[in-house]
């Protein structure tokens, strides 16, 4: 019998450099696509409706000499008359038009046969997700918000700015999160119809469970799971009106409503939420591209 | 032959099933066959070669690095699948844009090569409809132009021509050979054993997921010392033929399907080229064709793959 060898070489993760473009072009690339539906260009012109209701509520009171909008602004990006409404229906379309529909065409393994990592398709699609999302859940409120710094005088200066910043942040991470959620719907599910159905599931019920469930379990804690609920939570506390230097500390940590966690509660939740969708995402993805390409 | 990629004991589980056991093979400039019935493991191996996926043991190489993971090695392939799905409402041109892109190009650069590699395969007309309304023939073509965009060192192409008519497809095999000539090596696989044959005489024959048999197709079937060859011989004295080749040693058998033809088996095929023109001379019988079968790819893919090609 011949003398038995094992030889283990093992593997190492690639640490050299990148091409800096691939996610740039898969970016663009996913934007263009999603772009060239007539549903999510209808989804962002439905999007700009509330916004223009705001600004010309918001007009009327200012002539009749009233005083801060009181964040009215920044509720478009939750209230489900607001952006939100649209911005789901953009995020259920890609849900089905990214991952779950290069899964459906085969084409991760055009995609992973390339230099391409895991991390560099995750952030292409992520990105080019995002931002047509954000096109109708940030668009319309962050237009309004701009305008009405343009008009802020002396007095009010101060809180359409941190309006405006608050609008930006919070709906460019309310954005993130959607076409997160649009994503890993695509790659738990691989189907159009599973991917949307994910999405709808871990948006949708929470928020409708938040509300319904508030009055009767102790405690706001099942909206920590709901998305609008939490950046309404942290966006309300933020653009709340300010007595003084601490009043934040006051906001951050007061309920705003029976349905709403304390906004730093609200913080974190969006962190874990964040860190869970992307390590997921991250890793799933990992596996689809190295599955051989058929996954 | 210098060496462009190279498996070393190379063995792919998927869960419980081996796909690949221990396979070693190296694979030069040129064109390579890749030969093997439906689950040899011949798709496995293309994957393995473009990256997209690692081996359970041993080591792929291209060039002198493993392609799992890095994209330096992964930018000089050019792949195509083996399935046709597509994007449906993608056009060729700007599918075969967008996948040059991303190998480093400008979208600019990426249109012109995409254009010139869609030309090439015979897609001029078509490049700019959807996917969706190609046959799978002309998509065969879109993916093919696809790999060959960026102008690759190593090709991979996994079933490249199912469904192309007989036009497209000695249009894609001039294509190939136009990528073998510009210094290209291509790795190709398929179940039509002719389009391997218009293309290379260096095959590798997998079956269940082992290497059978590496090299030139002549000179594994030469190697094949136990498996009779048929050579066929038509002329206008076969009976005659029969009758003196009946008494050599080396003859097995001897068949007449028609009065012109005769088939001789034989274990030494050097030795009746020989006889068979003196015997036909001594007869004074004129031979119109003398041919072997035989020796072609398909008869030594058919003998490798069934059991008693195995001990080899």
């Amino acid at each position: 019998m011949s003398e038995a060898v094992i030889r283990e070489r093992g593997y190492q993760a690639y640490t050299g450099p990148t091409l800096p473009s691939v996610r740039r072009v898969l970016a663009l690339h996913t934007a263009r696509t999603l772009l060239a539906r007539k549903c999510i260009r209808r989804a962002i012109t439905l999007a700009c409706v509330p916004a223009l209701v705001v600004g010309i509520g918001m007009f009327i009171a200012k002539k009749a000499g009233a005083g801060e909008d009181g964040g009215q602004i920044a509720r478009l990006l939750t209230h489900g008359y607001g952006t939100l409404f649209p911005a789901l229906i953009v995020a259920l379309i890609a849900a089905g038009g990214t991952l779950a529909e290069d899964r459906r065409a085969g084409a991760l393994s055009y995609y992973f046969a390339r230099p391409i990592v895991a991390a560099d398709y995750l952030i292409g699609r992520l990105a080019g997700t995002a931002f047509v999302v954000a096109l109708a859940s940030v668009g319309p409120p962050l237009a309004l918000g701009l305008l009405q710094v343009v008009q802020a005088d002396g007095a009010t200066l101060l809180g359409a700015v941190v309006q405006l910043a608050v609008i930006a942040v919070l709906g460019g991470a309310l954005s993130v999160l959607l076409a997160a959620y649009a994503l890993l719907g695509g790659a738990l599910a691989g189907s159009r119809g599973g991917a949307q159905g994910f999405l709808a599931l871990v948006v949708l019920v929470p928020w409708v469970a938040a509300g319904v469930m508030a009055n009767l379990v102790d405690g706001p804690w099942l909206s920590l799971l709901s998305l609008p609920h939490v950046v309404e939570a942290i966006a309300r506390a933020l653009v709340a009106k300010q007595d003084g230097p601490f009043a934040i500390l006051s906001a951050l940590s007061a309920q705003s409503e029976p349905t709403l966690p304390p906004a730093w509660m609200a913080a974190c939740a969006l962190v874990v939420l964040g860190a869970a969708t992307g390590t997921v995402l991250f890793q799933r993805i990992d596996r689809l591209a190295h599955a051989g390409g058929d996954a | 032959m210098s060496t462009m990629a190279r498996l070393t004991n190379v063995t792919r589980l998927y869960d419980r099933t081996i796909a690949l056991r221990g396979v070693t093979v190296e694979l030069g400039a040129g064109t390579t066959g890749l030969l093997g019935p439906n689950g040899a493991g011949k798709s496995t191996l293309l994957r393995l070669l473009v990256g997209l996926m690692r081996p359970t043991s041993g080591e792929v190489l291209i060039g002198d690095r493993p392609p799992f993971g890095d994209p330096s090695v992964l930018g000089r392939i050019g792949y195509c699948p083996e399935h046709e799905h597509a994007y449906e409402g993608l056009s060729a041109l700007r599918f075969v844009q967008l996948m040059t892109e991303l190998h480093g190009y400008s979208p600019a650069d990426a249109a012109q090569r995409a254009s010139a590699r869609l030309d090439a395969v015979g897609l001029a007309d078509a490049m700019t409809r959807p996917l969706g309304t190609y046959s799978k023939g002309m998509r065969q073509r879109a993916k093919l132009a696809q790999a060959l965009a960026h102008d690759p060192d190593l090709l991979v192409l996994d079933e490249p021509l199912t469904g192309c008519d007989p036009v497209s497809r000695a249009r894609v095999l001039d294509v190939l050979r136009g990528e073998v000539k510009r210094g290209a090596a291509i790795v190709m696989s398929s179940h039509v054993l002719s389009e391997i044959e218009a293309l290379t005489s260096r095959i590798v024959v997998l079956h269940r997921g082992e290497v059978l048999a590496e090299g030139d197709v002549h000179g594994i079937r030469a190697l094949i010392d136990r498996h009779p060859h048929q050579v066929r011989v038509v002329s206008n004295g076969s009976r005659r033929l029969a009758e003196r080749l009946s008494t050599v040693e080396h003859v097995i058998s001897l068949q007449m399907p028609d009065t012109q033809t005769l088939v001789v088996e034989t274990r030494k095929p050097d030795a009746l080229y020989d006889a068979v023109p003196r015997l036909a001379a001594e007869l004074d019988v004129e031979i119109d064709s003398l041919s072997s079968p035989d020796d072609n790819m398909a008869a030594v893919f058919r003998y490798l793959t069934t059991d008693h090609g195995s001990t080899i």
